[in-house]
């Protein structure tokens, strides 16, 4: 991978930040760049100028941008951005996928930041999709040849010949699978399921190639106008993360959970890891179920000390080691990520921690009640209140086991 | 939150100075009174408080046998750098900050954390830690379900609402604390049904209350004894 280190020397609420990016002592990879790095903190804390800097920075790098085009966030002597010693910048290419910007690096060539409203036109024109398209026609190509083939046998009352044909084709379809069948069997359906949809991959007519098609349970093409926010970025983030076939590369991709329901969420992450393995991916995000998707070291939780300036959070204790970090999102439930990553104090609501005291107290009174020699039964009033608070947190009567 | 006590036997020279001081007490932001004074109150107190906070016994200091030790101090002033804490001097009573900031009895330490929540809150003496009345069994129950504190069951109404206002004042119920708390008896009874007892070295209160109501098998809600 290629970025290990981001120093900020002095730059608006950034004053001598200093982010390690590589993996911790006692890792298989100690001492590399990390693989993915997820960013987190409260809204302002810059977790979207980092992402703009790390893209820019691979883009200068390759000597792709011009200083009158693109203007940094921070200024260049505040700002060291240190790679990986074996790097070679010509090589990297870098991807942005920002779904609710504004077109400032719109269509710039090899990058992807979109905004919500051309993201429609460039999900079929500028994202690869004529990639699958081209690679399709030339599968269809092949097919006709062997369909050919065998109308001309049976033509010609070869039904032997025709029978070869047939066992050639079955047999040549089964060894080139179309990148739409791999696309749409391997990454995009099973999100697509919980939508109770899929890639349409039977191709019946030329529109089937033309664009992505969606089908429903009665095989019936969902017109694109009809499609979801969330399909739509999901489409929108795949299809080039799929056909460019990205090798080497930063990606950045802002807030990936955008308009996604958790269980997608979930998954996302590694659908992405899954497309174009062997580059490092950047996030930043909002959200708890994302999160969870990151090893603890690749977490860069940034926050506002006393004065207002942006500090990392420190997950290990004593040395940065795997053994001294002190939560690991993937084995903590959501509220315990809420609480221990995202700082929220409590498990709930207000009126939960209310009702919780409440419940703790009724329940210590009944106990000594029931210690004095008090028989209580379910009719009792305080023990039904008991009841009705547990059934308001959502426990069963066996409340330990909630 | 258990009774601390309070004894003054390591810091000396400042416990000295403090029983000196008339009328008004020097600014507690002065900086050289603090640079004399700080670090030793605040090892002193950590000593006391065997490195938990006072309020919600989360551990701030290390666990290390050489922290509070008598090697670290010397002629009554705490000689060495004071360890990588969490936690912060605390006056108990904000109010008296301006004019007594240096009045032992008003300090305790707690993680900085409850120290930034708490602020300037009014306090009630009945839950203070190392009052020589406070007794925690008698105020405090503690509900291993909900893994919060209660008002002692065997209160007046009234203490019970004096408890219940100052249990939210120290921030002893806080969400992130009852996580910690939680998951830190979770793993202690859990290991200890297997037979491996880990030191009790936080939360000692909730430890013990719970461990008693589970010798009476009454740690679960009233609810599943239905």
């Amino acid at each position: 991978m290629i970025i290990k280190k981001i120093h900020i020397k002095n730059h608006q609420q950034f004053k001598d930040l200093e982010l390690d990016l590589t993996y911790p002592a006692g890792h298989e990879k100690a001492g590399e760049p990390l693989d993915k790095v997820c960013f987190i903190g409260q809204s302002g804390t810059g977790k979207t100028t980092l992402l703009e800097e790390i893209w820019l920075f691979s883009k200068r790098h390759k000597g792709d941008l011009s200083e009158s085009r693109y203007t940094n966030p921070i200024d260049s002597e505040n700002l060291e951005i240190s790679a990986h010693e074996n790097y070679f910048f010509e090589r990297v290419n870098s991807a942005y996928f920002h779904l609710q910007n504004t077109s400032k690096y719109y269509n710039e060539e090899a990058s992807y930041l979109y905004d919500n409203t051309q993201l429609f036109s460039l999900s079929l024109e500028n994202n690869g999709w004529e990639n699958i398209q081209e690679a399709v026609e030339k599968h269809q190509q092949e097919v006709a040849k062997y369909s050919f083939a065998i109308t001309k046998a049976f033509r010609n009352q070869n039904h032997q010949l025709a029978e070869e044909y047939s066992k050639k084709l079955e047999l040549w379809e089964k060894e080139n699978e179309t990148p739409l069948s791999d696309l749409a069997e391997n990454y995009l359906n099973p999100i697509l399921k919980d939508f109770a949809l899929e890639v349409k991959t039977e191709l019946e007519s030329i529109k089937d190639v033309n664009q992505i098609n969606l089908i429903n349970k009665n095989l019936e093409v969902i017109p694109q106008q009809f499609w979801s926010t969330g399909i739509k970025n999901i489409i929108a983030r795949t299809i080039p993360l799929y056909t460019h076939n990205f090798e080497n590369s930063i990606i950045c991709i802002d807030e990936p959970e955008t308009s996604l329901y958790p269980d997608i969420q979930r998954k996302i992450i590694d659908i992405y890891s899954r497309l174009a393995p062997n580059n490092q991916f950047f996030y930043a995000t909002h959200s708890p179920i994302i999160a969870s998707s990151f090893e603890p070291w690749e977490i860069v939780e940034l926050k506002f000390d006393e004065e207002g300036y942006v500090y990392r959070d420190q997950y290990w204790e004593g040395e940065n080691h795997v053994d001294n970090y002190k939560y690991d999102p993937r084995y903590l439930r959501w509220d315990s990520i809420l609480q221990n990553i995202f700082d929220l104090e409590n498990d709930g609501s207000d009126e939960r921690k209310e009702l919780l005291q409440k419940f703790a107290n009724l329940d210590n009174k009944l106990k000594e009640r029931k210690r004095k020699g008090d028989k209580l039964s379910k009719e009792d009033p305080e023990v039904q209140s008991l009841m009705k608070m547990g059934k308001q947190l959502g426990w069963d009567t066996k409340q330990g086991n909630a | 939150m258990r009774k601390i006590d309070k004894q003054c036997n390591l810091s000396t020279v400042y416990k000295i100075w403090e029983s000196n001081l008339t009328g008004d007490h020097p600014s507690y932001s002065h900086s050289t009174t603090k640079k004399l004074h700080y670090n030793s109150i605040v090892m002193q107190l950590l000593s006391n408080q065997d490195g938990l906070c006072a309020f919600t016994e989360e551990r701030i200091c290390p666990n290390n046998d050489n922290t509070y030790s008598d090697k670290n101090w010397k002629n009554g002033i705490y000689k060495n750098p004071k360890p990588d804490i969490s936690g912060d001097l605390e006056h108990f009573n904000a109010d008296l900050k301006e004019k007594k900031g240096w009045l032992w009895d008003n300090f305790l330490v707690v993680s900085s954390f409850i120290n930034r929540k708490k602020g300037t809150k009014e306090v009630d003496a009945i839950l203070k830690p190392d009052d020589v009345n406070y007794d925690a069994s008698k105020m405090l129950n503690y509900n291993p379900t909900t893994n919060l504190f209660s008002p002692h069951t065997e209160l007046t109404d009234l203490e019970k609402g004096r408890v219940q206002k100052m249990i939210d004042t120290l921030e002893i119920n806080n969400g992130l604390i009852v996580d910690k708390r939680e998951r830190f008896l979770n793993k202690i009874f859990l290991l200890s049904e297997r037979g491996v007892d880990l030191e009790i070295d936080e939360f000692p209160t909730a430890y013990e209350m719970t461990s008693i109501l589970k010798a009476t098998d009454s740690e679960g809600s009233i609810l599943d004894s239905l």
